[in-house]
C-alpha cells in the first residue's frame, strides 16, 4: 500500500493584506511506499517544510483562507488512502477537503523543539499525545519507558516527573519530541531537520535508533535534511525540492554521485561529491594516487597584540550552577577561532561574557582593553564586540532594512551623512542594497542572517561574536555568510563563531576552542583537533568526511598528514596535476594569433558557410574572426561546464544545437574554441553535431593541450597539458581559481594584469565599470544575454567580472523563446552596445522568463525593463 | 540536565527547591488555600485602627519556616529581598507620615496645616502593617517558590477542570518559560548593539519598550502558529477522551495538617474580633 | 509554517480603510482554532512577563503601587487586538505577574487587578463597538495621524478609564488597611500619572506592530474570534 499518494499539489499561502503572494508548492507529484524512509532536501524557501506541513494535514486545515479557497488550493494530498488535504465544489464556492491531522496515525517532529515542548515536565510531554488517545494509564506508563529508552533518555525515567523543559538542552528536548511522538507509534512518522539542534555525533545516533525502529514495525518515516551523511547513510530515496517543485527524486547514491545535477538547487553535497572529478563513487577509478609529500597550504598563525585576554574567569547562575569555571584564554587580534563544544558547555556564556552582556563572577576579562568586570567597561563593549545571534528574529527592533542598521548607529551617537554613509556601504556589501525600504521581518531566512551580520558590522566591531552563522541555512546561504565573515577577517576584525558544523571549522578557522562542562578542554588548530580521538569523544563530535578518508591515507603511507576539507583535497589533486607554471595571453596577441589561425584555415579550406562557437570560451575567438568575415553566418552552442570550484562535470552534456545547422548544406562549418584542454568537450560536440549537421566540420582552437584526447583541425599554439593559460579577458575568474587552487602563486598572476591601452583596454574598462555598478545594485544576477555579434565581447568581460556562467546571444527577438535560460530566479542582464527597437522588443520577450536588466557600456546608469 | 542525582532540588515556577520538603510535596491546591486563609486573617488583623503584631509576626514564622525547610529562603535573599525591603520601608513611610494618630510624640515638625510627628502607636500600627504585609509577601513567594507548574496541572485536572482549559494554563505557563528566554535574548541583543550606550530615565525605558515590541510581537506570532501545529500533530483537535494525569498528588496528612493550621489562623483574628 | 516570504511585494494598492468588520460580535470569524487557542495563551504569558518585569525594575512609589506598569500598554493593545482574550490577559498578567509572582498577596492582587480588567473591558467597548462606527480604526493604528482619534487616546484611555482604574485599585488597598484612608488620593494620583507616562507608547505600539499580526491574519474580528 502507498503511504503517501500527492497528485498536482498546488498551495499558496493566504494573504490578508492584499500583498500577492506566490504558490510555494507548485504542483507536486510523489508516491511514498509504506516502509519507506524517504528523505526530502533542497535549499531554504524552497517548499520542504511546507510539504511537510501538507502531509501532515496542518495545511490547509489550520489556516485561515479569508476566500478564494481554489485560488490557495489544488490538487490532493493522500496519506493511507485518506484524503488529508485537498478542495472541493459546494454549489458554486469551494471548499477545503479532507480530514486534517490524522494523528496518531501520522506523526510529524517539527524544527524547532521549544515550540513543540508543550507540557511542563519531560513526563508529561511524551505522556500529553497518549493521553490525548485515551490509552489507560498502565499502557501509557509502558509505552513512555519504552520511548524514553528508544531515544536514549531511558535514564531519566524515574525522575521524568521532576524534569521542567528549562532543565533540558535543546539536543535532549529534540530528542524528547522524538520520543513524544515514536509513543504514539505512529504508521507515518515525519521529520522535519529533527536533528538539527544536536551535536554531530548525537544526531547519527538518534536517526539511528529511528532507522532501526522502522525495520522493526515497518514505520514509513519521511526525513527533512541538509546532510547528505545522514541521507546517504539512512533514506531509501531522496526528492530535492526546488521553487516548490521535485526537481530530482531517487537514490541518494545515484544522486550524490552526480553533483552537477544537484548543484543548480544549492543543496549540501558530501566532500567527496565535490571532488567528483577525482573521487568515483561507482567503483571506476578516476585519479592514479601517487606517494606524495603534499602539505596544504594552512595560514599560519598571527603574532599580535592580544583582544580578549582572560584568566580564571567564573561565571554562576542565580542559584548557584557553574556554567564556566576557571577558564583562562588569550585571542589575538585579527584571529578567526571557532568556538565548539555540546550544548551547555558553557560555550554560549563564554561569548556572552566577551561581549558584555553578561558579567562574569569571577575572574579577570580584558576585552580589546576594556575591563568587563565593571559596569561602566561592559556599557562600553558594544562599541567593540558585535554579536550576532542565532535566531535573527530576536534582533530585528524596526520595521525597515535601512532603520534597522541606523539603530544601533544611533545608540553610540553617530547621525546624518556619516550615517548614511555607512549604511549604503554595508548594504553594498551584505547584498541588500535593493532592500534599503523593505520590512526585515518579512525577508528571506538567507537575507535576514545577513541583515544581522549587517547590524553588527556596521558599528565597526574590533571583535564580532557570531552564534550558529550556518543553522537552517541552505548550502549556498552559508558559503556567503562564511565568505563575507572571512572579508571581515582578512581586514582585520577578530572572529569568533559557535558552531557545531565541522566542515565549516576545517574549511574557515585556523584555531578552535572546546568546551566541555564549563571548561576549555582542547585549544588549537582543526586537524590537532581532528587526530585528537578523546577530545572527540568528550565533545560528541564527528570529524568531517575529508577527514576520514585523508587519515586513511595517512596511514597508508600516500599522504603525510590528513587533509581537512574539500578545499585542500582539491589544492592536493591540483599539487598532482599541476606542478608548473603560468601563461599569459593579452587581448592583443589573442588577436594576433585568431587572425592568423583564421587566414590559414581560408587559405586552406576557403569561408566557412557557418562559424560555430561554444560558449563562453569560443566567444572570442569567433569575435575576433567574424571581424574578418563579417557575413559569415554565426551560431553557438553550449556545453555542461562547471566552474566554482574548477572542476569539470564527468560526463560533458551538449545542448542549444541551433536548428539553423540542419540546413546548411554547401561549403563546412567551422568549429570555434580558444583552448581544448583534455579535448572531452570538442570530442563529444563533434559526435553530437556529426548525426545532425550534412557538412564537413572543421575544428579551430587557439590554445591546445599536449595531453588532450581531441586534435583540431587548426590551432595556434601547443602547451604543455599543465601550462596554465592566463587570458586578460578572464581576469576576475582567473584570479579567484588561483587564489583558491594555488593561493601561492596570486600575486605572480595578479601581476600579469597590468592595464593595457589598447582599444580593448577601454572596453575592459568600461565592461567592468558597468559590472561594478550592476555588483553595488545587488542584482543576483544568473543570466547574461547578449545581442550579437556587436557587445559580445561586452557580455564576455561582464560574465568574467560578474561570474556568471550562463551567457548567451541573440540576433533578434525571434530567438529569445530558443534559449534554455533555466530556471533563473535572479535577474537576466541583456548586455547591448545601445538601445533600440530590436533591444526593447527582445528585452520584453525576455521578461517572459525572468525578470530583465538592460545593461549598456555607454549609459551611465542602467535602465530596468519589467 | 546531566546528573539524575542533581534530582534533589526541582525547578518550581521561580528557581528550584528541595524536592522532597514538604511544602513542594504538598498538594497546590492546599497551599494556595493555606495562602488565602491566613492571608484573610493577615487581612483582619490589618484592617483594624491597631493591628495585632503578634498575629502578623506569628505568619511571618510560618512563611520563615517552611521557606528555610524548603531550601528555597536563599532564593528569596538573593533575588527579592532588597526590594521587599524598599517596599515595606516604603509602606512603613506612609503609614508615619499619612496616619498621623496617638499621643507623647517621639517626634515631632511643623504646626497648623503642616504638622507631622512619630507617635509610639503610629510607630506601632506601621509596624503591624508592614509586618503583616510582609507576612503575605512571604508566604506568596513561599508558595510559588514550592510549587512546581505541572503539579498545579496536575491539581487543576484532579478537580475536574475541563481538560481545554487546563491545557490553555498549561500552554501559558510553558511560554512564561519560552517567552521570558526570548525576552532576554532579546534585551542582550539591544544590548550587544550599544543599547545601553544611550541616556537611561524615563525616556530611554520608554524607548527600550518601544523597541521591544517589534521582536517581540514577531516571537508570540512564530510561537503561536508553531505551538498550533505542534498541537494539532498530537491530536489536541480530535481529541475524544482524554486520560487523567498519570502522576496525580492526593492528598497527605500534611496537607490535612496544615489546612488546620490555616483554618486556626483564620479564626484568631474573626474571635478576637468577636 | 513560514508563510511570511513575500519578498520585495508590495501591497497591490492601499485599500480605503473599512472597519466595519470588527465589531462587538461574539465570533467574529467562527470557532476558535488551535493556533488561536495557542495565540491567546501565548499572549497571556506575555502580559504576565512584561507586568513581572515592570513590578521588578521599577520603583515602588506606596504599598501595593509600583509606579510604572509597563505591561499596561500593551494589553491595551492586545485588547484592541484579540478582544476578550487581551482582557482577561490584562486581569491575569496583573493577578499573576505583577501580584503573585513578586510577592504581592493574592487577595489585595485578586482586588485591584479589577482595576485593569474594567479600563481594558471598556477600551474595548469604546472602540469596536463606537469609534470603528466614527471612522476611527478600532485597533489603534491612526492615533499618532487622526487629531480625532488622538483625542479619543487620550480621554478614553488615557482618562477617563485609566482615572477608574486608579480610584478603584487604590480604593481596594486602603479597604484591605494597605493603604493609609488619608493618602488614597494621592496613591491613586500616582497610579493614574504613572499609567499615563506609560500609555504615551501604546500609539507607537499600535502604529507599528499591528500591521505585522494584520498580515498573518490574527486579528479578532470579534471577542472571541
Amino acid at each position: 500500500m502507498e503511504a503517501v499518494v500527492i497528485k498536482d499539489f498546488f498551495w499558496k499561502y493566504p494573504s490578508f493584506t492584499g500583498i500577492k503572494t506566490d504558490y510555494i508548492l507548485n504542483g507536486i507529484n510523489l508516491t511514498i511506499r509504506e516502509g519507506e524512509f524517504f528523505g526530502i532536501t533542497g535549499r531554504s524557501g524552497s517548499g520542504k517544510t511546507t510539504l511537510c506541513y501538507s502531509i501532515a494535514g496542518l495545511i490547509p486545515h489550520q489556516l485561515r483562507i479569508p476566500n478564494h479557497v481554489e485560488e490557495h488550493i489544488k490538487g490532493r494530498v493522500e496519506v493511507f488512502g485518506e484524503l488529508v488535504a485537498g478542495v472541493k465544489k459546494v454549489g458554486n464556492a469551494f471548499e477545503v477537503d479532507g480530514i486534517g491531522s490524522m494523528a496518531p496515525t501520522v506523526g510529524f517532529v517539527m524544527q524547532d523543539p521549544e515550540n513543540q515542548f508543550l507540557s511542563m515536565s519531560m513526563l508529561h510531554e511524551v505522556s500529553l499525545g497518549l493521553q490525548m488517545m485515551g490509552l489507560d494509564k498502565a499502557e501509557i506508563n509502558r509505552r513512555i519507558t519504552e520511548a524514553l529508552d528508544m531515544v536514549g533518555l531511558g535514564q531519566y525515567r524515574e525522575v521524568a516527573d521532576r524534569i521542567h523543559p528549562a532543565e533540558l538542552s535543546g539536543g535532549q528536548k529534540q530528542r524528547l519530541i522524538i520520543a513524544s511522538f515514536l509513543a504514539m507509534k505512529p504508521k507515518l512518522l515525519i521529520l522535519d531537520e529533527p536533528t538539527s539542534d544536536l551535536d554531530p555525533a548525537g544526531k547519527l545516533e538518534v536517526m539511528s535508533t529511528i532507522a532501526e525502529l522502522r525495520k522493526r514495525t515497518d514505520m514509513t518515516i519521511i526525513l527533512v535534511e541538509h546532510n547528505p551523511d545522514v541521507m546517504l547513510k539512512f533514506a531509501d530515496r531522496i526528492a530535492v525540492l526546488y521553487g516548490g517543485r521535485i526537481v530530482q527524486i531517487g537514490k541518494p547514491l545515484e544522486l550524490y554521485s552526480k553533483p552537477e545535477l544537484l548543484r543548480p538547487y544549492n543543496v549540501y553535497l558530501p566532500d567527496v561529491s565535490e571532488l567528483s572529478e577525482f573521487f568515483s563513487m561507482d567503483g571506476k577509478p578516476k585519479f592514479q594516487l601517487e606517494k606524495s609529500q603534499f602539505i596544504p597550504d594552512r595560514k599560519k598563525g598571527i603574532r599580535a597584540d592580544s583582544i580578549i585576554d582572560i584568566k580564571d574567569l567564573t561565571f554562576s547562575y542565580p542559584d548557584g550552577t557553574k556554567a564556566i569555571e576557571n577558564l583562562s584564554l588569550t585571542v589575538t587580534k585579527g584571529e578567526m577561532v571557532a568556538l565548539i563544544g555540546q550544548n551547555g558547555s558553557g560555550k554560549t556564556t563564554l561569548s556572552k561574557v566577551i561581549s558584555g552582556i553578561t558579567a562574569p563572577t569571577d575572574g579577570l576579562v580584558n576585552i580589546a582593553g576594556i575591563s568587563a568586570n565593571k559596569k561602566s567597561g561592559r556599557t562600553k563593549l558594544p562599541l567593540h564586540v558585535g554579536y550576532v545571534f542565532q535566531n535573527p528574529d530576536h534582533q530585528i527592533f524596526t520595521r525597515s532594512v535601512r532603520e534597522e542598521l541606523a539603530y544601533g548607529l544611533v545608540n553610540i551617537g553617530i547621525r546624518g551623512k556619516e550615517a548614511e554613509e555607512r549604511i549604503n556601504s554595508v548594504l553594498a556589501r551584505v547584498g541588500l542594497a535593493d532592500k534599503a525600504h523593505e520590512d526585515p521581518i518579512f525577508l528571506g531566512r538567507g537575507q535576514k542572517r545577513r541583515l544581522a551580520v549587517a547590524s553588527s558590522i556596521i558599528m565597526r566591531p574590533d571583535i564580532l561574536v557570531v552564534d550558529e552563522p550556518t543553522t537552517g541555512q541552505d548550502y549556498r546561504m552559508s558559503r556567503d555568510i562564511m565568505e563575507l565573515l572571512t572579508e571581515l577577517n582578512i581586514e582585520g576584525t577578530t572572529i569568533l563563531i559557535i558552531t557545531h558544523d565541522m566542515r565549516l571549522v576545517a574549511e574557515y578557522c585556523r584555531r578552535v576552542l572546546v568546551m566541555s562542562k564549563g571548561s576549555l578542554v582542547f585549544d588549537g588548530t582543526p586537524e590537532e583537533l581532528f587526530v585528537d580521538e578523546e577530545i572527540l569523544a568528550v565533545a560528541s563530535l564527528s570529524e568531517p568526511q575529508s577527514v576520514r578518508i585523508s587519515k586513511e591515507l595517512v596511514r597508508q603511507g600516500f599522504l603525510r598528514k590528513p587533509l581537512i576539507s574539500a578545499r585542500e583535497w582539491l589544492q592536493f589533486f591540483n599539487f598532482m596535476r599541476l606542478k608548473s607554471g603560468f601563461e599569459f595571453c593579452s587581448y592583443a596577441a589573442m588577436e594576433s594569433m585568431v587572425t592568423s589561425l583564421s587566414g590559414s584555415i581560408i587559405e586552406a579550406k576557403g569561408k566557412p558557410a557557418a562559424v560555430v562557437y561554444i560558449e563562453r570560451g569560443g566567444m572570442v575567438p569567433a569575435y575576433m574572426m567574424l571581424k574578418r568575415m563579417p557575413d559569415v553566418k554565426t551560431y553557438r552552442l553550449r556545453a555542461s561546464y562547471y566552474s566554482d570550484i574548477g572542476t569539470a562535470s564527468k560526463d560533458v552534456e551538449v545542448y542549444d544545437i541551433p536548428e539553423g545547422l540542419q540546413n546548411i548544406d554547401h561549403g563546412y562549418m567551422l568549429l570555434v574554441d580558444e583552448i581544448v584542454d583534455t579535448g572531452k568537450t570538442m570530442l563529444r560536440i563533434v559526435k553530437e553535431l556529426k548525426d545532425r549537421v550534412n557538412v564537413d566540420i572543421i575544428t579551430a582552437s587557439v590554445f591546445l593541450k599536449k595531453e588532450s584526447a581531441f586534435l583540431p583541425d587548426f590551432h595556434s599554439r601547443e602547451v604543455n597539458s599543465d601550462t596554465w593559460i592566463v587570458l586578460e579577458y578572464e581576469k576576475d575568474e582567473t584570479l579567484h581559481s588561483v587564489g583558491v587552487k594555488r593561493p601561492e602563486d596570486l600575486e605572480k598572476v595578479s601581476a600579469m594584469f597590468s592595464g593595457e591601452d589598447s582599444e580593448y583596454g577601454r572596453i575592459d574598462a568600461d565592461s567592468r565599470k558597468v559590472a561594478e555598478r550592476i555588483n553595488k545594485m545587488s542584482w543576483d544576477t544568473e543570466a547574461i544575454v547578449y545581442h550579437r555579434p556587436d557587445s559580445l565581447l561586452f557580455a564576455r568581460v561582464l560574465s568574467d567580472a560578474l561570474r556568471v556562467n550562463n551567457v548567451s546571444g541573440v540576433t533578434g527577438p525571434e530567438e529569445v523563446d530558443g534559449l534554455a535560460l533555466g530556471n533563473v530566479e535572479g535577474r537576466i542582464v541583456l548586455a547591448a552596445l545601445n538601445d533600440s527597437e530590436e533591444i526593447e522588443s527582445i528585452s520584453r520577450r525576455l521578461s517572459l522568463h525572468g525578470r530583465v536588466e538592460l545593461v549598456m557600456p555607454s549609459a551611465q546608469t542602467t535602465t530596468e525593463t519589467q | 540536565m546531566n546528573n539524575r542525582d542533581e534530582k534533589k532540588y526541582v525547578k518550581t515556577i521561580l528557581f528550584t527547591a528541595r524536592a522532597d520538603s514538604i511544602y513542594v510535596r504538598m498538594n497546590p491546591l492546599s497551599k494556595f488555600v493555606i495562602l488565602l486563609l491566613i492571608s484573610v486573617g493577615v487581612v483582619l488583623s490589618m484592617d483594624r485602627p491597631v493591628p495585632d503584631l503578634y498575629y502578623n509576626l506569628g505568619s511571618l514564622a510560618f512563611a520563615f519556616i517552611f521557606l528555610l525547610e524548603s531550601g528555597t529562603l536563599k532564593y528569596l535573599v538573593r533575588s527579592y529581598l532588597v526590594m521587599l525591603l524598599i517596599a515595606l520601608g516604603v509602606m512603613l513611610l506612609w503609614w508615619l507620615v499619612f496616619n498621623q494618630t496617638g499621643t507623647n510624640p517621639i517626634f515631632s515638625i511643623g504646626s497648623g496645616w503642616f504638622h507631622f510627628q512619630v507617635t509610639p502607636l503610629s510607630i506601632y500600627v506601621g509596624t503591624g502593617k508592614v509586618s503583616g504585609y510582609a507576612a503575605m509577601s512571604f508566604l506568596t513567594l513561599l508558595t510559588v517558590m514550592t510549587t512546581r507548574d505541572a503539579d498545579i496541572i496536575s491539581a487543576l485536572r484532579n478537580i475536574r477542570i475541563p481538560f481545554k482549559v487546563v491545557f490553555f494554563i498549561s500552554i501559558v505557563s510553558r511560554s512564561l518559560n519560552i517567552l521570558s528566554d526570548d525576552l532576554e535574548t532579546i534585551r542582550q541583543a539591544q544590548i550587544s548593539r550599544g543599547g545601553r550606550l544611550r541616556s537611561g530615565g524615563i525616556i530611554g525605558h520608554i524607548r527600550e519598550f518601544i523597541m521591544l515590541a517589534v521582536p517581540l510581537t514577531v516571537s508570540i506570532i512564530r510561537r503561536s502558529v508553531e505551538v498550533g501545529a505542534a498541537m494539532e500533530a498530537r491530536g489536541f483537535g480530535k481529541v475524544k477522551n482524554f486520560t487523567g494525569f498519570i502522576d496525580e498528588k492526593g492528598f497527605k496528612w500534611y496537607d490535612g495538617a496544615l489546612l488546620a493550621f490555616g483554618t486556626v489562623m483564620l479564626l484568631i483574628p474573626l474571635l478576637l474580633k468577636g | 509554517m513560514d508563510n511570511s516570504t513575500n519578498e520585495g511585494k508590495k501591497p497591490v494598492g492601499e485599500a480605503k480603510a473599512d472597519y466595519s468588520m470588527y465589531t462587538l460580535k461574539w465570533k467574529g470569524s467562527g470557532k476558535v482554532s488551535t493556533t488561536q487557542f495557542a495565540l491567546y495563551a501565548i499572549q497571556m504569558a506575555v502580559v504576565i512577563l512584561l507586568s513581572y518585569m515592570g513590578v521588578l525594575y521599577t520603583p515602588v512609589v506606596g504599598p501595593g503601587i509600583g509606579f510604572l506598569y509597563w505591561a499596561y500598554p500593551f494589553f491595551v493593545v492586545f485588547t484592541l487586538w484579540w478582544g476578550i482574550w487581551g482582557i482577561l490577559g490584562a486581569w491575569v498578567g496583573s493577578v499573576v505577574g505583577a501580584g503573585l509572582l513578586t510577592g504581592l498577596p493574592p487577595i489585595p492582587a485578586l482586588g485591584f487587578s479589577i482595576g485593569d480588567l474594567v479600563p481594558a473591558l471598556l477600551i474595548f467597548l469604546l472602540y469596536r463597538g463606537y469609534l470603528s462606527k466614527h471612522g476611527i480604526d478600532p485597533l489603534g493604528r491612526d492615533i499618532l495621524k487622526n487629531k480625532a482619534a488622538m483625542a479619543w487616546f487620550v480621554f478614553w484611555v488615557m482618562g477617563v478609564t485609566n482615572v477608574i482604574g486608579g480610584l478603584w485599585g487604590v480604593w481596594v488597598l486602603v479597604q484591605l488597611g494597605f493603604v493609609p484612608p488619608h493618602a488614597y488620593l494621592l496613591g491613586a494620583g500616582l497610579w493614574i500619572i504613572g499609567d499615563i507616562i506609560v500609555l504615551i507608547i501604546a500609539p507607537f505600539l499600535t502604529a507599528k506592530i499591528t500591521p505585522i499580526v494584520e498580515r498573518y491574519g490574527l486579528i479578532n474580528t470579534g471577542w472571541l474570534t
